[in-house]
């Protein structure tokens, strides 16, 4: 019951983004993943949510993610949130939640038309779940507002409630506090937290290493697409040549 | 801070007061929901009746065939409006699905009656574009731009050289006259009964569309397709979906058009037809199905008028739609909730005046 992540490489071009990365990810597991600009952290991310193609193998729970589909990773149940939060501007916040909820026959054509009441008694009990999701991640006062009006923190926050409408086992997190104030990144770490409790595992990329330390008891790096360290946190960030290849500059300062 | 997504009772009495705030909450979402849905349909069916005053603008045949014609764009335009506003797909093969409902009626009609005939044309442009859209499946915007533009080129070439039942270079006459509960339906003023209902319902068909999950899904797909699929849907699946259905409108609105005429020919099924199409959606505005008939008003209706301007009928034509274009770069549809929202603040600020 884990996320394996086999000897996965991708290319752009002749630049090798990553670089043959294994990883393994328990389930309920709580993984940091650091290293500085263009090490390939949110690339092995993409490559993992299917965004982006590459080789080697991904398996959740011993079913296998077809390479370069994010149907497919979404399918095996993983999910993700993104840098710039991905909503969508122009649907409210309900909606947005919404379109990561069960997805089954009463989303197609002939439900549109002919199966009226089943639709109807499906979509109310998604409107509950996700208010409820919006509820956890405090956005409840503007289910009805479109996305597009809410700050960029409270976009990231509904990113992650949309996420995790799709009842991940796993989620990945890219940068999900950069930009966000103090007060914001507080309630994201306890909305993760809980989310962790419930049974979902999580994979974390961030450069605040405060963030990544109360969250993360496992942290791995990555340093040119390979991974460099990989451990208890507070030995990762002991590692010489983790301080030398990212945290130097930190640990100066 | 415990998730209560989960935490669903039916029995009264068992939940906690943050549950019972919970399914307030959901409740008046739903009828939120429900009253918006309500509120569309009533529209339409206001729209409808208004149109029943269209016998009224009757004088001649002529005007009554130019009403018929206008119905008929915005059915086949709301089609359109599916795919290009709703979905967001770059099809250019609108006026050719148009003729190939026209043709598919046409040919079908030597050997069943008008309803049969329009229902079989309706299925083949539904497999037709199922299979373009399968084909298509991994172009993008200008590609599949492109490409259904030649399949719209491939289309119009069969209609002029495929002489099974047509005359040399495609021509072909209309048997059939539709019958619909007892009247015969042989003048245009009669048409435009049937060519009104067809609107009223595409109007409410694609209206369910956009209001359904389908339809969110739709939206979802066309502004962020990665992160769409991330969300476990089948961004292809939709596309095609989409794509079908609103070639299904134009291909019903080919088979009405080519019923009414009597007699049809590949060139009426050219590029001019697309062009006209896109200005229906576009000039209408792409987000509204009410886009789709303000265009279509337009696009029929401007050249009617200044059809007395004789030979300065196509400068008159042009030189409006590139004045409207710039003064409504939303649409027509645009224009029209801005004057609406306009006056409904004027009359709050009246209102707050006066008391």
């Amino acid at each position: 019951m884990a996320l394996e992540i086999d000897d996965v490489n991708v290319s752009f071009g002749s630049v090798r983004a990553v670089a043959g990365v294994t990883l393994k990810l328990e389930a309920g597991e709580r993984l940091g993943l650091v290293g500085p600009n263009g090490s390939g952290k949110s690339t092995l991310v993409n490559a993992i949510s299917g965004i982006v193609k590459g080789g080697g193998r991904i398996a959740l729970d011993g079913s296998e993610v077809r390479a370069g589909s994010a149907l497919s990773a979404a399918r095996c149940g993983i999910s993700r949130t993104y840098q710039s939060p991905q909503t969508f501007a122009d649907v409210s916040c309900l909606d947005n939640v919404m379109l990561g909820l069960d997805r089954d026959r009463t989303n197609g054509l002939f439900a549109a038309w002919f199966l009226r009441r089943a639709t109807d008694r499906r979509e109310r009990r998604r409107v509950s779940e996700a208010l409820a999701l919006l509820d956890q991640v405090g956005l409840a006062d503007a289910a009805e507002s479109p996305a597009s009006m809410l700050t960029f923190g409270q976009q990231q926050m509904l990113g992650l409630a949309r996420a995790l409408a799709a009842k991940p086992s796993v989620l990945l997190l890219d940068e999900p506090v950069a930009g966000l104030n103090t007060e914001e990144s507080k309630a994201m770490a306890k909305v993760l937290a809980a989310v962790n409790e419930q049974g979902v595992s999580l994979l974390l990329i961030e450069h605040r290493m405060d963030f990544v330390a109360s969250l993360c008891p496992r942290v791995a790096v990555l340093a040119a697409g390979s991974l460099i360290a990989d451990g208890p946190h507070e030995q990762v960030f002991a590692d010489p040549q983790v301080i030398d290849a990212y945290l130097g500059s930190v640990s100066h300062a | 801070m415990s998730s209560v997504a989960t935490d669903r009772t039916d029995r009264p009495g068992a939940e906690g007061p943050d549950a019972v705030a919970e399914t307030a909450g959901t409740q008046e979402a739903v009828a939120r929901r429900r009253r918006s849905r309500r509120l569309r349909l009533v529209t339409i069916v206001v729209f409808g009746a208004l149109m029943c005053l269209g016998p009224v603008l009757f004088t001649t045949d002529y005007s009554a065939s130019v009403l018929d014609e206008l119905l008929l764009y915005a059915v086949a335009g709301i089609g359109f409006f599916l795919i290009l506003g709703l979905s967001g797909q770059f099809a250019f093969s609108q006026a050719a699905v148009f003729g190939i409902g026209a043709y598919a009626s046409a040919w079908a009609g030597h050997y069943t009656g008008f309803w049969l005939s329009v229902l079989f044309a309706v299925f083949v442009a539904c497999v037709v574009t199922a299979l373009v859209g399968l084909l298509l499946r991994r172009t993008n915007e200008l590609y599949f731009a492109i490409a259904t533009l030649g399949v719209s080129q491939v289309c119009v070439i069969v209609f002029r050289q495929w002489t099974g039942f047509t005359a040399p270079g495609g021509e072909v006459a209309l048997v059939n006259v539709p019958h619909v509960f007892g009247f015969v339906v042989n003048t245009p003023e009669r048409y435009y009964w049937m060519c009104l209902v067809a609107l009223t319902v595409a109007l409410a068909l694609a209206t369910l569309i956009v209001i359904s999950p389908l339809g969110r899904d739709t939206t979802a797909v066309r502004d962020r397709p990665a992160a769409a699929a991330g969300l476990g849907i089948s961004v292809v699946r939709n596309r095609v979906t989409v794509y079908v259905l609103g070639s299904a409108f134009a291909a019903l609105a080919g088979a009405f058009y080519a019923h009414m005429e009597g007699f049809i020919s590949p060139d009426s099924f050219s590029l001019n037809l697309g062009i006209d199409l896109f200005l229906v959606v576009i000039l209408g505005g792409l987000y509204s199905v009410w886009g789709a008939v303000l265009g279509a008003a337009f696009v029929v209706g401007v050249p009617e008028i200044a059809r007395g301007a004789a030979e300065h009928r196509d400068l008159i034509f042009s030189v409006v739609l590139v004045v409207a274009i710039i003064a409504f770069p939303d649409g027509l549809i645009g224009a029209g909730n801005r004057l609406l929202s306009l006056a409904g603040s004027l009359t709050r600020r009246g209102g707050s005046h006066g008391a």
